[in-house]
């Protein structure tokens, strides 16, 4: 038993000289190349690190050798002490190469240490939008340039929702409705050749509230009022729960002369694709309520697109992004 | 030495405690995405990094300071 006890007080120093030991470190050099070891000081005024690498090699780094992301965690390293005029450097650093949330937390941390400051960092922000406008247009056309119309349009409506002051948001929203004009059009043309007669027969109300829907998203995007933008999503949502309605009511109604299993997937079909919209139009209205701040509201609708695809990552990412928004208060 | 041989007996409770099923829905899982656009713009939603910590997984993950022996 004594022998045993020995072991466990031995493990347990182990364990605490491991947690004391500083851990094995990745930084990369502006040639690619990554450097693995332990950072063992940094000087802000040479800009300069001392490394030991793997096999006990000491070197010493400097600042501008490293690629700008490792750049970067070697001056977030001075953050967790720093006083608000530091953070506020880090930020720009991390702002500038385009670690957009990363330079929102430092402003964040910057005021929170000295509210004195808020002005300045105001000023930081201003430079934040618009580099982060540009870089969703950047984002926007390469995306387009390899035919990815889904990214395409996540980054115009990104834009939109959550920069609409910003020149490029105008662009943007010219941009999407020549987007929605092709590809949401295109979206259930294989359906609309398929079944012509029962979209202009029995499914006609319910095919005109799917329109509807579609038209009032995409006129959402692109109007010039923040307000307008709200009410006419909401009211999008609406017409899928009639799109979705009627596609109940009338799969009831043909299932008792045809209860093929063709039938039933082309009713789910149809379904999956109107759900797909309304959940389109709830993440750009919680995006527009998460821009103004309004996160409970946000909450709301990231949860009711939730209700209706449970598992879809995309709005989970959204609700965690809107609880961290709201708890945090970082807001850009 | 009483306490030392009950040990194993509270471990197994205590594992047995924490493979309980609880009735709250389970909290997503978000993969460590830095590197990524989109992250850039949003933020890591991966447990370590939202704890300002890096992702030893994923070498493009900035979340963390770099770790400096002074």
């Amino acid at each position: 038993m004594r022998s045993a006890l020995q072991k466990l007080t031995l493990l347990a120093l182990a364990g605490a000289a491991l947690a004391a030991a500083p851990a094995e470190e990745r930084v990369q050099l502006k040639s690619g190349q990554w450097l693995v070891g332990t950072a063992k000081g940094y000087d802000e005024t040479t800009k300069l690190v001392a490394w030991v690498d793997e096999s006990g090699q000491t070197r010493t780094i400097h600042v501008d050798e490293l690629d700008p992301r490792s750049a970067y965690r070697v001056a977030n390293s001075r953050a967790k002490d720093a006083d608000a005029e530091t953070l506020i450097r880090i930020g720009n650093f991390a702002r500038d190469i385009e670690l957009f949330a990363h330079a929102a937390r430092h402003y964040h941390d910057a005021v929170d240490k000295d509210p004195k400051v808020q002005a300045q960092v105001d000023e930081q922000v201003v430079t934040l939008k618009r580099r982060a406008a540009e870089f969703c247009v950047r984002n926007a056309k390469e995306a387009w340039a390899r035919g990815d119309a889904k990214e395409t349009e996540k980054w115009l409506s990104t834009l939109v929702t959550k920069l609409p002051d910003e020149p490029e948001a105008k662009e943007a929203q010219r941009l999407l409705a020549e987007h929605y004009a092709k590809t949401h059009a295109a979206q259930d043309d294989e359906y609309e050749d398929q079944y012509k007669n029962i979209l202009e027969t029995d499914l006609k109300t319910g095919k005109r509230h799917y329109d509807n829907m579609l038209e009032k998203i995409e006129t959402a995007l692109t109007s010039d009022s923040g307000s307008k933008s709200k009410s006419t999503l909401a009211s999008a949502y609406k017409d899928g729960e009639g799109a979705l309605k009627e596609l109940d009511k009338v799969q009831k109604k043909l299932a008792k002369d045809d209860p093929s299993t063709e039938l039933s997937e082309l009713f789910d079909g149809y379904r999956k694709i109107v759900k797909d919209h309304m959940v389109e139009a709830q993440l750009h209205l919680a995006s527009f309520y998460t821009a103004s701040t309004s996160y409970q509201q946000a909450l709301k609708e990231v949860n009711k697109a939730l209700a209706l695809d449970p598992g879809n990552q995309e709005v989970l990412a959204a609700r965690a992004r809107i609880e961290t928004a709201a708890s945090r208060g970082w807001r850009w | 030495m009483k306490t030392i041989q009950t040990l194993p007996a509270v471990l197994l409770t205590l594992a047995a405690l924490a493979g309980c099923r609880s009735n709250k829905p389970a909290e997503p899982e978000f993969e460590c995405t830095c590197g990524d656009a989109e992250t850039a713009f949003h933020g890591c939603l991966h447990p370590l990094c939202a704890d300002g910590k890096t992702n030893p997984d994923n070498p493009k993950c900035v979340c963390g300071p770099l770790e400096i022996e002074e």
